[in-house]
């Protein structure tokens, strides 16, 4: 049994083609899962507050999504102030969180996003 | 207002002159409302300020989570809490049971044209936007004439 030049060439390919998927193959699972996604959206479809403003304002906002799984654990570096220490708190009739003399002379209402 | 808060709190909250009542504006739909959700049900246990400075102090964490994994992000603030009920939160936060409450908040303070943050009422002053110290300040000064 003689071998051609033609089937020479054959198995030479195979070998390449072989040794091409295996490399593809051998890439990590830790490499995919660090890239973080990045979707870019207009604030009339991010934000609630669409009746506002600031909606019609050709501001683009980026929104970032994380591929980290749920339930990851936090680091636990973070403490917790401690201003409020000592100080009265509650909530208002309303049901809102104070913090201070229920009865001192001056409300200050902070009306945030936690964002 | 975190910036300036300890100093708001130490002029004005711990001596008395000055209640600080904290309002939640959701403009970023479920992210809002999560960390409002938090606060909320920590604040059913009596522990509202501790959850609203760990919800400043993470913001880019909440926003680096997928909605998906918000409600993990919640719960895992909770367990930095010191003598929160984990439980009781934990069930708070999965039922949603404060989220009825909060958009419905939100949608009278819209009434009320709050619908930017921060937004301040100093007694029936309102203030826009972020504020130094120093303003805050010239406005309290001025209503305990």
């Amino acid at each position: 049994m003689t071998f051609s030049r033609r089937h020479l060439m054959q198995y030479a390919l195979l070998i390449i083609l072989t040794a091409v998927l295996t490399a593809c193959a051998s890439q990590s699972p830790e490499t995919i899962e660090s890239i973080e996604i990045v979707t870019v959206s207009s604030p009339v479809e991010t934000d609630a507050a669409t009746n506002t403003p600031e909606s019609s304002d050709p501001v683009v906002t980026v929104d970032k999504v994380s591929t980290s799984p749920p339930g990851t654990p936090l680091p636990a570096e973070i403490p917790v102030l401690m201003l409020f220490n000592g100080i009265p708190h509650g909530l208002t009739e309303d049901g809102y969180p104070y913090l201070g003399d229920p009865d001192a002379g001056i409300t200050l209402i902070d009306y945030s996003d936690f964002l | 207002m975190l910036a300036i808060e300890p100093q708001i709190v130490e002029q004005y909250v711990r001596t008395g002159k000055v209640r600080l009542v904290f309002r939640d504006v959701l403009n970023h739909r479920e992210r809002s409302e999560r960390a409002s959700e938090a606060a909320a049900c920590s604040a059913q246990q009596g522990f509202f300020w501790e959850m609203h400075t760990l919800l400043f102090e993470n913001q880019d964490r909440v926003w680096g989570t997928s909605n998906d994994g918000l409600l993990e992000l919640m719960v895992g603030f909770g367990s930095q809490v010191e003598g929160l009920d984990q439980e009781a939160y934990r069930k708070c936060i999965q039922e949603r049971s404060t989220l009825q409450k909060l958009r419905a908040s939100d949608v009278e303070q819209r009434s009320r044209g709050i619908y930017a943050q921060p937004i301040f009422e100093i007694n029936a002053q309102r203030l826009f936007g972020l504020q130094s110290f120093e303003t805050m300040s010239a406005y309290i000064e001025e209503e305990l004439k």
